[in-house]
């Protein structure tokens, strides 16, 4: 029974640290600019390839550490691509962009879907930053994960810190505020998107590069999956609420582990309570639990 | 008995309203395709001719009624889909569960199933309808991927039949020839009721909740039923479609019914026509699934030392095209490339 | 300083401009008067770059403005004080001030400016820990005007700064505008209530349905009958 709970209480707050990490910059970029980019999820997928890739060519052996520095760079270019060439110039229409990134996700999964490694299950667990586990009450407490863990919690703070405190960060809020006023402010408030997409893009691509070692590249379609999560998790918080995602993101976490742990045939109805979630939520708190903005 | 009056003068126009009709560009262009469509059986006897070539007529026939139904539901009246799989996978799971296991007739198989799918239209359509824009793009999505996910469960496999599905249903005719007149039949009758909805008053009001759904409100108009009727009318096609579906491939399975993929396929191919148009949904699925089997005809192409496999390709070429056109030609392509042709049209008979 | 060219600005098909012309010179302070719905909010956006003009020409220190977006308009000089002050609500004071002191990059001129907008407005230096949603009407106008001083504008345009205060706090208000001209900031000021314009501007541009009617000084345009009928109330 203690295991149970062991094992509940750890995963959950495993979960709920790599979504506090993918949706914190999804909700970002839907709150400062009313973009819902579809291709967040394919970040996190196509991080974990790029790393997978890179590996894979001797050129890094013995340089592991800079494939992790190259993928982020590439997510981040990635992300500011998505922005500049597909979302900026369709801006005006809500359609068009949930079904140009949409078709941009499923444009990367197929990349990496016939690209020679593809098709099978993959490890990066060269990138390990920390081996073995940890027995407390019965439950192996694997080492990498509370490294994730701690890490989540660190760049959560950073990133609070920087929106609130440093000078680009006050301009995202204030577009995200009032974008017209913020550009009398003489603040370029598309550059300030662009921003926001890159950092999105690039924490999805931390969350990435944190967890994938620790598990497995289970094929590129992984991306909805995470995509969906993350659209539970702001669903759940209130789009465009920082404080929202991240509470969002461990109740969703401790919700997937538990009907994991306690609910019969757990594992398959665990994939289901996301979208139960998003559906509840969007049918009787549509702003979320903690969003004060109505949807738009 | 005004009404009737109507009704009577209209019936008489008709064959005159036919005439003017045929004369105008789109009118012959129409007449031309369909004529086309109507010999092609006739040209070949051949076995690799019925079964292969002509059978893709047919799945293109099938999808363009499924795109349309999408169109209406998002070209027409801006509720975005992209969880279109949901009635399409649900029809052709029913569809396929009555004709197997209750052994009933395919023809009452399919009204049951279409109308369960209309069922699906409502019970998605009353409570996602609060939800606008890309909130209701993602509500759709997620309850096509909860469909898709109970359908795959293997603790539910003794009720929806697990990720292996139905299978070894019979035909939709005894031969590819009956079917493809059926499927003919079916889609010609979809496009006239679709573009005649789009352009009576009922079209009116819907195009006019999606360009504006306050100011609609603020006219009297009731927005709520108006979305909930065009999501009925939009299941009851695209049921129609995936009920034809689960017969033309002779089984079902959760990622070949439900998949995202489906979903994805129906946005692609009205895009590619032209959104809010409907007539482009058909010339989009012709367009799409003769650029499919092309791609996989031509197959692995060796240029240099470096063979691609365009088969392989197919689908992130689809996610490129549909992503130059949404990008570049929010009006589709096949609608105003045929503008043009009308155009020139125009000018050679000199009007 | 500014000079306007025959400007049209339309919304869809909605006349909201036609062929306006307006020069403003440096250190003066004009005001345009009218009724609502004139088009005197769609001139300053327009000025300011929110809006495009649809034909006509904007010069600013006789170099062309129109065709710019309002984060670089803003970023030659010209700071806009939009209608119903559009703070940014959740953030506090200081940090209003902050973003719009944005193009600022001297440290010094920052706390330059930082000390005379709260000199003008010792209430705000109360304040400045305070969220700005949380400010009254008054003290949310002071703001407005403050932040849009941050950017040490070379002209400043201020659209409606009484609307919705009482007499009391907009008095006030006119007082500080008065002063920020005598400061030497050239300025532009849009109101409806002519009484408290006409007296501090010397300039006055009547606008009405998207026209200028009429302009003068004070002095000129009290002897029209229709001003004084209309405007004035007399
Ligand atoms: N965003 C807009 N869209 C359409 N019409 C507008 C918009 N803004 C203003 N208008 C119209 O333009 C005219 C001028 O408006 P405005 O410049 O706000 O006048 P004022 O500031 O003098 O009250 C009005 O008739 C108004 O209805
Ligand atoms: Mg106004």
């Amino acid at each position: 029974m203690i295991v149970d709970i062991m094992n509940m209480l750890f995963n959950g707050t495993l979960t709920g640290a790599v979504y506090a990490l993918i949706a914190m910059g999804y909700s970002l970029v839907y709150g400062v600019g009313g973009i819902m980019n579809l291709s967040h999820g394919a970040y996190f997928m196509l991080t974990g390839y790029l790393l997978l890739w890179m590996l894979q060519t001797p050129f890094f052996i013995g340089l592991e550490w800079l494939t992790v520095v190259f993928a982020l760079i590439i997510i981040t270019v990635i992300g500011g691509l998505t922005f500049l060439l597909l979302v900026k110039p369709l801006q005006d229409s809500h359609v068009a962009v949930v079904i140009v990134t949409f078709g941009l996700a499923f444009l990367l999964e197929q990349v990496v879907l016939i690209s020679p490694s593809g098709t099978e299950v993959w490890s990066i667990g060269q990138l390990r930053l920390f081996q073995g586990y940890t027995m407390v009450f019965g439950y192996p407490i694997v080492h990498q994960y509370v490294f994730l863990i701690v890490m989540s919690i660190v760049i959560v703070l950073l990133f609070a810190l920087f929106i609130n405190k440093s000078k680009l960060g006050k301009s995202i809020r204030a577009v995200s505020q009032d974008r017209e006023a913020a550009g009398l402010m003489g603040i370029n408030a598309s550059r300030i998107l662009l921003y926001t997409v890159m950092i999105s893009a690039l924490l999805a691509g931390l969350a990435a590069f944190l967890y994938l070692p620790g598990a497995s590249l289970d094929g590129p379609s992984m991306g909805w999956g995470y995509l969906l999560n993350s659209f539970a998790v702001v669903i759940l918080g209130g789009m465009g609420s920082l404080i929202g995602s991240v509470a969002g993101a461990f109740i969703v976490g401790y919700t997937i582990s538990f009907t994991n742990v306690f609910v019969p045939y757990g594992p398959s109805w665990a994939h289901l309570v996301p979208i139960i979630i998003i559906i509840v939520i969007l049918l009787i708190r549509p702003q979320g639990l903690f969003g004060k903005k109505e949807l738009r | 008995m005004l009404n009737l009056k109507i009704v009577k003068e209209k019936m008489n126009e008709f064959p005159s309203y036919l005439k003017s009709w045929v004369k105008t560009f789109t009118g012959s262009l129409t007449i031309f395709c369909l004529l086309i469509l109507f010999v092609m059986p006739f040209l070949s006897a051949n076995q690799s001719f019925t079964h292969v070539f002509l059978r893709q007529f047919s799945l293109a026939m099938i999808f363009a009624i499924f795109a349309a139904s999408w169109d209406l539901l998002t070209g027409i009246s801006g509720q975005i889909s992209f969880g279109h799989a949901i009635f399409f996978g649900i029809s052709g799971y029913i569809c396929a569960y009555l004709i197997k296991y209750q052994s009933f007739p395919i023809w009452i198989s399919i009204i049951i199933s279409t109308v369960v799918a209309v069922f699906f239209g409502l019970a998605i359509g009353f409570p996602l309808l609060r939800l606008k824009g890309p909130y209701l793009a993602l509500g759709t999505l997620a309850m096509s991927l909860i469909l898709l996910k109970l359908f795959l469960m293997g603790s539910l496999a003794d009720w929806l039949f697990g990720s292996e599905g139905i299978s070894a249903l019979p035909g939709l005719a005894a031969t590819p020839v009956i079917e493809y007149f059926i499927l003919f039949i079916f889609m010609i009758l979809t496009f006239v009721i679709l573009i005649q909805i789009s352009k009576s008053k009922f079209g009116t009001i819907l195009k006019s909740i999606r360009d504006d759904e306050v100011g609609s409100d603020a006219s009297g108009i009731n927005t709520t039923k108006y979305k909930i009727y065009a999501f009925m009318l939009s299941s009851f096609f695209a049921g129609l479609a995936g009920g034809f579906y689960a017969l033309y491939i002779g089984a079902v399975n959760p990622t070949g019914n439900f998949g995202t993929v489906l979903s994805f396929f129906a946005i692609l191919m009205a895009s590619l026509g032209g959104l809010a148009t409907i007539s482009g949904a058909a010339l989009g699925a012709f367009f799409f699934i003769f650029l499919e089997y092309a791609l996989i005809e031509i197959g692995v192409v060796e240029i240099g030392n470096l063979a691609i496999d365009f088969g392989l390709y197919k689908f992130a070429i689809f996610a490129v095209i549909l992503i130059v056109i949404i990008r570049f030609a929010e009006h589709g392509i096949l609608k105003p490339l045929l503008e043009r042709l009308k155009d020139l049209w125009d000018l050679l008979l000199g009007r | 300083m500014l000079e306007i060219k025959k400007i049209y600005h339309y919304y869809g098909k909605a006349k909201a401009l036609e062929e306006i012309s307006l020069k403003i010179e440096e250190k003066a302070l004009d005001a345009v008067i009218g009724p609502n719905g004139a088009g005197k909010s769609t001139l300053l956006r327009v000025i300011s770059g929110l809006e495009e003009p649809d034909r006509g020409k904007i010069e600013f220190l006789g170099e062309r403005i129109d065709k710019l977006k309002a984060h670089k308009i803003t970023k030659k000089g010209i700071s806009h004080c939009p209608e119903r002050r559009r703070l940014f609500f959740d953030m506090s004071v200081a940090d209003n001030l902050k973003m719009g002191a944005y193009p600022v990059k001297n440290k010094e001129v920052y706390k330059a400016m930082k000390n005379f907008v709260y000199e003008l407005f010792p209430r705000l230096n109360e304040r400045r820990k305070q969220r700005a949603g949380t400010l009254s009407g008054g003290e949310q106008q002071m703001l407005a005007i403050a932040r849009a001083l941050m950017s040490k504008p070379k002209l400043l345009l201020l659209d409606e700064p009484s609307l919705g205060l009482a007499p009391k706090i907009k008095k006030r208000i006119f007082d500080v505008i008065e002063k920020i001209k005598q400061e030497g900031t050239t300025t532009l000021l849009v109101e409806q209530d002519a009484v408290l314009a006409m007296d501090i501007a010397e300039n006055i541009h009547l606008l009405e349905e998207g026209k200028i009617e009429m302009r003068g000084t004070k002095k000129e345009l009290e002897k029209e009958p229709r001003i004084k009928q209309v405007y004035l109330g007399i």
